[in-house]
């Protein structure tokens, strides 16, 4: 039995390994830091699992200082694996071993790149973001936050186009420089508020005590945490650095940034909201109202994409979205004391977290493909894939349809879970509940545009591509696999995530789910309806082979020849869009106005200087401008 | 256990029912037209003269896809029966089972779109995307419908909304839900995926034998299952009462659809999505009153 501060180091030491790939040349050092990644990457399942059978609770000091109390948390790396934290470094392994296997056969197609840059900064990546999630001290968190704003950013980077570099730029400008402005603020705050202490459970004390006497400042703590958090999460409206840093990475690092970085913006909300915060009715309607916002931006948005790994990119959002909004009525139906439905809206949103690492990683696994074999990403020129490449074809069919919330597949329990929970409530939050179940159409739209356009269509020129090697297939295979185990054997997941809300002590009692019997588990009804439905999907393609074909002949064009022109991506749902023509040109405005006001805010910035005399205004005045600057920069001014 | 008989008898009956009564539309549609019009039974011949014809697939097509994709479609609006009751009053209820319901729904588009583009025919791209934007429209207001039926009866499972309570929201959530049942049965202003004159039957234009029979049998489906989804909101709890309501209910209201489908002509793809687009602000309106539990 290998003593429990070793094992959390094992991950550590071998990605540092990895990063030493730097000194070897070109592909093979990519090619090597990611078969170490990968080693390291099944090290973190094995952490998750010790961490989620007992909690594992490590402290390296690194200088005894018995000074003031700031200092000495700082001198001591205080890493503590809870059950909502193994949950969070079990995705982390899962997929990321997904995305190195995958990476190994990819990253040859690439013909340029910062190719030392890319194998130093992507095991680093996965170190701070193993880290991130596993550190018990808010410092170290700030630290490891910063860490992996800084390597992630690298990595998007490799391709040293122009598309690459102004990604990275924003990401840096706006989870960086803003957003991050914003999370320094609010843990200096919180540090006050404690009293200079930084462990979580010094923090979640203080802030509980804090926030009864101090009402309006909690709420502007919370605010502050929403953003500066949600921004790295790509929280609708910050959401504008999202989709042009996800699809400029090199694919297997797309599907880690959609997968899991974003992910950590959400383990510091649930971190934040579940733990530091007590329930309180009015943070969760806010986090809620930013949720379903977050919805309509990515799913509309998404629907009007014609580029393969943007479109998943605006997905990316639209999904988040699906995550918070049931995070912030779950903590809203907790604050009024509708436990049972807010419980489970919590379920829900763990559920539909790790459901989306799964698919997401999936389907942008098999862009990655879909770029490697014909070498473009525009859905308009792409198309009929389906029969050159049938692994990777039916592996985005299962993303696709796992996405669109078809029932025995994962994205379907978790939505399920959302709406149960959110619709009969009788609040507001059954309104976000209907805006969610009318927008999980669009998303259906959306994912089907980017399955059909790609696979089924035909092409707008014959393209001569063949099936991707078979390390790459295997690795979507494997994320088809689990999309499909999570979808048809969902109490384990359930489990897993109440438990992990247990452990942080909300009133959740996974026997409390019986009433609520049928889809999700088993016990309660007679029967389980998902296996109904199993059998009855597996019977439809055997019914369609079982009566075949009985000649195979040419296309029918009414009798005129065949048209020439083929469909573009372009003209999906095209009448769809111009009837919410509304809400395009909306945002559109909105964008407008947001330059327009930065604008008028840095003219009158200037001027200001020759107003102000006296030292007391120009100090509010500074303070003010300050907020205001830094919220209109994170509008997205920057485009 | 009883059930389970009643879930049988009731996907039996619907089976069996919904060819017949499309006959019987057929045999009205005419009429209002000043034609003869085919016998009643008419559509049951076509399905079976379709299950002796040869299957032929278009060598553009992609098979696995284009011979599943019927099947699927009918499976999972055949699979909606076991939660919404027909003639007999019972089915699998759970908490939730409204939204498998509707899912089970999208589903069926979802799938006819994939056929649709499996085939490889620019027609059948057409009518498939029509067919997708229909299809999100209709859940939007379908979602509406939903989540204040939910609000109302404070849970969503369906057999605590057999029958509704008689007040105005419910009243105007049924109207409401009379519209979107038209629209989702592709009735004639609506039926714009299919649209025969104009783009050959949209995404079924490649399909034949048995691969058409699931397909024109999916519609008649679930024109059945949303019919009987509004009668069962409407009809008291006392089952000889519910029998006899639900026999009279179940000719009567596609007969009145079909009398209105005579007089219509074909709106525009465009049309009909603004049209359901303004339809939606009395969801809100609906959802509010329910909020207030009038």
């Amino acid at each position: 039995m290998i003593p429990e501060n070793y094992i959390v180091t094992i991950p550590i030491v071998l990605f540092i390994v990895a990063s030493l790939a730097i000194v070897l040349k070109k592909e093979t050092s990519v090619k090597v830091s990611s078969i170490i990644s990968a080693i390291g990457s099944s090290t973190l399942i094995l952490v998750s699992f010790i961490g989620f059978m007992h909690d594992i609770d490590v402290k390296y000091v690194i200088w005894d200082a018995n000074g003031s109390s700031i200092l000495s948390s700082l001198c001591t790396v205080h890493i503590h694996i809870d059950k909502l934290s193994s949950i969070f470094v079990g995705l982390t392994g899962i997929i990321t071993l997904l995305a190195s296997v995958y990476a190994i056969k990819y990253i040859e197609k690439h013909k340029s790149g910062y190719y030392r840059l890319l194998s130093f900064s992507y095991p680093l990546t996965v170190l701070t973001m193993y880290l991130l999630f596993v550190s018990w001290d808010l410092l170290w968190l700030l630290i490891f936050w910063e860490l992996l704003t800084l390597f992630s950013q690298f990595i998007v980077v490799f391709k040293g186009d122009k598309e690459a570099i102004s990604g990275a730029y924003q990401y840096f400008t706006i989870t960086k420089a803003c957003a991050d402005v914003l999370v320094i603020a609010l843990v200096t705050l919180i540090i006050i508020v404690t009293g200079l202490k930084t462990s979580y459970d010094d923090v979640s004390l203080a802030l509980w005590a804090y926030f009864s006497g101090n009402k309006a400042i909690g709420y502007l703590l919370a605010i502050l945490a929403l953003v500066g958090f949600g921004a790295k999460a790509g929280l609708a409206p910050f959401h504008t650095w999202l989709p042009k840093a996800h699809p400029a990475a090199p694919t297997h690092i797309s599907a880690i940034l959609s997968g899991l970085i974003v992910k950590t913006g959400v383990y510091a909300l649930m971190r934040t909201f579940l733990v530091f915060f007590p329930t309180d009715a009015t943070i969760g309607l806010i986090v809620a109202s930013f949720g379903v916002l977050t919805i309509i931006v990515g799913n509309m948005r998404a629907l009007a994409q014609d580029d393969s790994k943007r479109l998943l990119a605006y997905s990316t959002i639209g999904q988040i979205g699906y995550i918070l909004l049931p995070m912030g009525a779950g903590i809203y139906l907790m604050g009024i004391g509708q436990t049972l439905l807010g419980g489970f809206a919590l379920v829900a949103s763990l559920y539909h977290t790790i459901n989306h690492a799964f698919f997401k990683s999936l389907l942008f696994l098999t862009s990655g493909s879909i770029l490697y074999a014909t070498g473009s990403r525009d859905l308009n020129i792409i198309g009929g894939l389906s029969k050159q490449m049938p692994y990777t074809a039916f592996a985005a069919l299962i993303g696709a349809l796992s996405i669109a919330g078809v029932p025995p597949l994962n994205g379907f329990v978790s939505k399920w879970m959302i709406y149960s929970s959110l619709l009969p409530s009788a609040t507001v939050i059954s309104l976000f509940g209907i805006i969610a179940l009318a927008m999980s159409a669009v998303t259906a739209a959306y994912i089907m545009k980017f399955f059909t356009a790609a696979f089924l269509k035909p092409p707008k020129v014959k393209l001569d591509v063949n099936e991707v090697p078979g390390l790459m297939s295997a690795t979507q295979i494997i994320a088809a696999a689990f999309c499909i185990l999570l979808g048809v054997y969902p109490n384990f997941i359930v489990k897993v995530c109440s438990d992990a809300l247990i452990s942080l002590g909300y009133p959740i009692s996974y026997e409390s789910f019986k009433i609520l019997p049928g889809v999700v588990l088993p016990n309660t009804a007679a029967f389980m309806p998902i296996l109904v439905l199993m059998a009855v999907f597996l019977l439809a393609p055997l019914l369609g082979l079982a009566v075949g074909v009985d000649r195979i002949d040419n296309t029918w064009t009414t009798g005129y020849p065949r048209p020439t022109s083929a469909m573009t991506s372009f003209g999906y749902y095209k009448d769809l869009r111009e009837g919410f023509s509304e809400y395009y040109s909306i945002s559109k405005e909105l964008l407008a106005f947001a330059r327009r006001l930065s604008s008028a805010i840095l003219r009158m910035s200037s001027s200001y200087e020759d107003v102000s005399y006296d030292l007391n205004t120009m100090l509010y005045g500074a303070a003010v401008f300050l907020v205001i600057g830094i919220f209109v920069i994170l509008w997205g001014v920057i485009s | 256990m009883n059930a389970i008989i009643a879930v049988i008898v009731n996907v039996i009956f619907a089976l069996l029912y919904a060819p017949l009564i499309d006959g019987v539309e057929r045999k009205i549609k005419a009429r209002v037209q000043r034609r003869k019009g085919p016998p009643i039974q008419q559509t049951w011949y076509d399905i079976l003269k379709l299950f002796k014809k040869e299957e032929i697939m278009p060598k553009d097509a992609t098979k696995s896809i284009f011979v599943s994709a019927p099947f699927m479609a009918f499976l999972s609006v055949l699979i909606a029966y076991l939660f919404v009751p027909t003639i007999l009053p019972g089915a699998l209820y759970f908490y939730g089972d409204i939204i498998v319901v509707i899912y089970l729904l999208a589903f069926s588009s979802i799938v006819l779109f994939l056929g649709a583009f499996s085939s490889g025919n620019p027609y059948a791209q057409v009518g498939a995307n029509r067919e997708m934007s229909l299809a999100v429209m209709e859940e939007i207001l379908l979602a509406f419908i939903v989540g204040s039926l939910a609000v109302l009866n404070r849970s969503l499972m369906l057999n605590r909304m057999f029958p509704l309570e008689i007040k105005v929201s419910s009243i105007i959530l049924l109207a409401f839900y009379l519209v979107v049942m038209y629209i989702a049965s592709a009735r004639v202003p609506f039926d714009i995926a299919e649209a025969e004159p104009e783009i050959a039957e949209g995404p079924f234009i490649e399909y034949s034998g048995k691969y058409l029979a699931m397909c024109k049998y999916t519609i008649f489906l679930k024109r059945i299952l949303l019919t009987s989804l509004f009668l069962n909101f409407v009809l008291p709890e006392n089952v000889l009462w519910r029998t006899i309501g639900y026999v009279i209910g179940v000719v009567i209201i596609p007969v009145i659809l079909a009398m209105i489908e005579a007089h219509m002509g074909r709106m525009r793809i465009d049309q009909a999505v603004r049209f359901m687009k303004r339809l939606s602000v009395i969801g809100i309106f609906a959802w509010v009153i329910s909020l207030f539990g009038w």
